[in-house]
């Protein structure tokens, strides 16, 4: 007993010293970690780029994944313990970290090389998605996947058995809207549950209402408040789709009790309960998905979200992933330049799990639905970021979710709610 | 033989060393921390209360009184506290006590004890199926729709009225099994002559149940009860699943709003304040269940 007892605790020295000298011993193996949010076919999808890495370089990829990524980096920083590099879904995170000085310079304000080379990154992005990844003049983020979130999806059998086309302005979206409840059909599913398909609708309206620029104002700096005019009329805008209730399957309260994918799955289902669904270019991926035997493009396809004033035009607003870089390691630099390389890009690309911002890869390369993606991406008369990212994440997270889906309950009450988002505004910026 | 006083500091160094470095040191940081912005989750801006009046005024998911009836985590919290520990102990009383008499009481308690066996994240999926809107998902929609033609489904867990009962009533589900189970233990360990005596003094059972057997097992139920209270002023882990707090915020409680103020917005010390708040809630319980053990301790 007293014996087996001695051997054990030897045993147990033995490994803490083994793990003690962890690091050191695994010299010659060269490493990055790599922490993303998304898993299942998206992770595979990287994985497919991630091996060309390894075969070129030699440094292996270590990748984690958890949908809570925000959470989960929280506490690593904060423990000292960060992964080398991650993918973070939202730039105002990124400007947050950049600002306590936990991520790396990828290029310096005075344009010279910081983790990665400046010309790799201007040779393969336009200035427009670098932008996205700017903190006070200094790139921190490398926008490594874009995605549009500025298409509507409609099935063209029953938009053309209405008598419509595609519309290219609001009003003709709204003529539709009531053509469809004039038919007795549901025109919209929405899938307000999940609050951010709300603020990707207050989005798309505000950003034609008024204007790139201001856009910025009001979710970057907030030089613009939430109870200004142009907030306003944006809501204002938004209330003809919500109501009359008949607008949405579900109502009201039906709208809020759905997620987005169930949202989706009821337009395009075979007894469907609605006829349009707006949401991002990664909804046609889950239409094929569930719905197999309808043809992508030609029994469900998606159009740009249509103009509202004829001097701001169709911008597109995306969403994306930035690349950042805890540590900065000669493994840590190599892997983005390779990321910000063409080569990355295409294997990435080719998969059809994502729409490249590198301008550089080649259109035919996607499928029907991601080089519909892909081409409002590329041929985006503007391109904004999805405003509830950049937003602090008390505003653009929380509040903007509840704010909206009380606009859509008790569309009367604007008022206090667009002076309770000013409120939070306020105590963020 | 007298002994040094130093012995006896001795002894109780060691859990005076593990109590003030795992429990003291984050209780004082948290305290600190609640006077601060938090950034980054370290001390960087004091602040004051600013902290504690924002939650108070400015934050409508946690303080809510320009409505009736008021809203926000604080009062979502007292829900819980009230309907969570009245079903868990009443429910869980009535099926010791009944039980008691029938021959099945191994099955009937087993089968209520189960789901003490789950992990509340299982527990809370299972829930959040159960109250799906869709029929072909949802068991509560499906029984609703066979049994009342022309019913309209119901969102339970989408409707700001009935989301906290929906969450509650899972919660109570979880936790009568280990009401059940302590209280039970009570009643069998009261003395059979007691309760023969009242009987043959012709008592009808439900004076038995209230003047004889309550005030035996009253102590037992006050500790399970304030028990329940301390793990409702905690709770966060069905709200997590079930909710996420919403829809609109309508179903956060206390726990969860300190969760995704600290971790999700990253204002580590804003969370602390909320922090703050449940440890002062819960004080007056600890006290309580402190005071019961030292009074058994005594009577020993």
């Amino acid at each position: 007993m007293k014996r087996s007892l001695k051997t054990l605790s030897l045993l147990l020295l033995g490994a803490l010293l083994l793990f003690a000298m962890g690091p050191a011993s695994g010299q010659g193996v060269r490493l990055v970690s790599l922490f993303v949010t998304f898993g299942g076919s998206e992770l595979n999808a990287l994985r497919q780029g991630l091996d060309a890495f390894t075969s070129a370089t030699g440094i292996e990829v270590i990748v984690e994944q958890s949908r809570e990524i925000i959470p989960i980096l929280r506490t690593r920083v904060a423990g000292g313990n960060p992964p080398d590099v991650a993918l973070v879904p939202r730039p105002g995170v990124v400007a947050e970290y950049a600002r306590l000085g936990a991520i790396f310079p990828l290029v310096n304000a005075d344009g010279s090389d910081g983790i990665m080379s400046a010309e790799t990154l201007h040779a393969n992005y336009s200035q427009g998605l670098i932008d996205v990844g700017v903190v006070d003049g200094v790139v921190y983020g490398l926008m490594a996947k874009a995605n549009s979130k500025s298409t509507v999806w409609y099935k063209p059998a029953s938009l053309a058995a209405l008598g419509f086309s595609v519309p290219s302005t609001w009003d003709e979206l709204i003529a539709i809207t009531n053509a469809y409840r004039a038919a007795g059909k549901t025109p919209w599913s929405i899938g307000g549950q999940d609050g951010w398909t709300l603020t990707d609708w207050f989005e798309n309206i505000y950003v034609r209402v008024a204007g790139p620029e201001n856009y910025l104002r009001l979710f970057v700096t907030h030089e613009i408040e939430w109870t200004d005019p142009s907030v306003v009329e944006a809501m204002n805008l938004f209330r003809q789709i919500i109501r009359p209730e008949e607008n949405l399957a579900g109502g009201a309260e039906g709208s809020l009790s759905r997620g987005f994918i169930d949202a989706a799955n009821l337009v395009f289902r075979p007894d469907a309960g609605a006829e349009l669904y707006y949401e991002g270019g990664f909804i046609g991926g889950i239409v094929s998905a569930n719905f197999p035997d309808l043809r992508p493009g030609e029994d469900f396809t998606a159009f740009l979200f249509p103009a509202i004033r004829p001097e701001y035009g169709r911008p597109v607003v995306g969403g994306g992933d930035l690349l950042v870089a805890y540590r900065d390691t000669p493994e840590v630099r190599e892997f983005f330049n390779f990321v910000a390389g063409t080569e990355f890009a295409t294997i990435w690309a080719a998969t059809g799990a994502i729409v490249s911002p590198n301008r550089n890869v080649d259109p035919s390369v996607y499928t029907v639905l991601a080089a519909l993606d892909a081409g409002q991406v590329a041929n985006a008369e503007a391109f904004v970021f999805d405003g509830s990212d950049l937003a602090p994440s008390a505003l653009g997270g929380d509040a903007m979710f509840t704010g909206l889906q009380d606009f859509v309950s008790n569309p009367d009450q604007l008022t206090e709610i667009l002076q309770f988002l000013e409120d939070v505004a306020d105590a963020n910026y | 033989m007298k002994t040094s006083p130093f012995i006896g500091w001795a002894f109780i160094l060691p859990a005076a060393v593990l109590l003030a470095v795992y429990l003291l040191y984050p209780t004082v940081l948290t305290i600190r921390m609640s006077l601060d912005t938090g950034q980054g989750f370290r001390l960087s801006e004091f602040i004051g209360l600013r902290n504690f009046v924002n939650l108070f005024t400015k934050d409508r998911f946690f303080f809510d009184v320009s409505r009736w009836p008021p809203r926000g985590a604080l009062f979502n919290t007292a829900l819980w506290v009230a309907l969570f520990t009245l079903g868990t102990v009443g429910i869980g009383l009535l099926v010791a006590v009944l039980a008691n008499t029938v021959r099945y009481e191994v099955l009937i308690k087993t089968i209520i004890f189960m789901p003490m066996a789950i992990s509340f994240t299982a527990a809370g999926i299972i829930w959040r199926f159960v109250y799906s809107p869709d029929p072909k998902i949802g068991v509560l929609n499906a029984l609703l729709m066979a049994f009342v033609p022309g019913a309209d489904p119901v969102p339970w867990l989408g409707r700001t009225s009935l989301v906290n009962y929906a969450v509650i009533f899972a919660g109570v589900w979880i936790w009568t099994g280990f009401a059940m189970v302590v209280l039970s233990a009570a009643i069998k360990g009261l003395p059979k002559d007691v309760l023969e005596a009242a009987s043959i003094d012709g008592a009808s059972g439900w004076d038995t149940f209230w003047r004889v057997m309550m005030p035996m097992i009253w102590p037992t139920v006050v500790v399970v009860g304030t028990t329940m209270i301390i793990n409702v002023l905690k709770a966060f882990d069905l709200v997590y699943v079930m909710t996420q707090g919403g829809p609109r915020g309508a179903s956060r409680i206390i726990g969860y709003t300190m969760y995704v103020e600290t971790f999700t917005n990253g204002r580590a010390g804003y969370g602390s304040a909320v922090a703050v708040i449940m440890l002062i809630l819960i004080i007056p319980f600890l006290i309580m269940n402190l005071r019961r053990f030292r009074a058994e301790g005594r009577s020993l």
